[in-house]
């Protein structure tokens, strides 16, 4: 069964462990030197999209929220891409809630590769799609 | 807790949030939100109530309080001001 709502191919989650309950979790991902955005994100210089390590940060953090639908991502701030990530390689994505209130709630996220941290930075999750306002 | 300026408040909006608005415009009584405001949504708040714990160690938990403590600079002076200081014997 999937970790997230997200059908299999937009999946960005292998396995999630709750550190602090509702408050600290760790998720990973291992990235299949065959995903189809590897061929492309750049040919013959494959390297993870810094969109989709936000995406791996997003779905992280919407597990640890355990909301009973699905959380929309509904902002991004202070990303930093700080090592390049590669494919084969394993992300350890580490996700804390600093606040929630309302319809949403900010997340710090800190992706490693093992113990070097490629990206860092915060984001915040809504419970709806129309809560910005 | 202790009086804090219109300035420090003014600088913590702007350096959290989303301004639709120059800062220089921001007054005591402008609006943070809706028609005529600074221009700050409901992630702007967010952001806000992290930055105003962080630096004041006064935690807004509750929408309904955070939508009257921030109506303008000056509602939220005046509410950080009833707040007790982290830490102040009672």
């Amino acid at each position: 069964m999937s970790l997230t709502p997200h059908g299999p191919g937009f999946s960005f989650l292998d396995s999630f462990e709750i550190l602090e309950p509702g408050k600290r979790g760790r998720g990973r991902k291992w990235l299949d030197p065959k995903a189809p955005f590897f061929a492309d994100h750049f040919p013959g210089n494959p390297l993870m999209p810094g969109v989709l390590l936000i995406e791996c940060a997003a779905q992280a953090a919407g597990v640890l929220w355990q909301q009973p639908g699905a959380a929309y991502l509904a902002a991004i701030r202070d990303f930093r891409f700080r090592k390049p990530v590669l494919p084969d390689q394993t992300l350890d994505i580490e996700v804390t809630l600093e606040k929630e209130m309302g319809a949403l709630a900010q997340f710090d996220a800190v992706l490693r590769v093992g113990p070097i941290v490629a990206t860092q930075g915060k984001l915040m999750l809504s419970r709806t799609l129309s809560s910005v306002v | 807790m202790a009086e804090i300026s219109l300035d420090e408040l003014k600088k913590l909006v702007v350096e959290n949030c989303v301004l639709k608005i120059k800062p220089e415009e921001i007054g005591e009584e402008t609006p943070l939100f809706g028609p005529g405001s600074v221009g700050l949504d409901s992630l702007d708040a967010l952001q806000l109530t992290v930055a105003i714990e962080q630096q004041y160690g006064i935690a807004i938990n509750d929408a309904k309080v955070a939508r009257e403590a921030m109506q303008s600079l000056g509602t939220l002076r005046s509410w950080l001001a009833q707040q007790p200081r982290p830490g102040a014997k009672p």
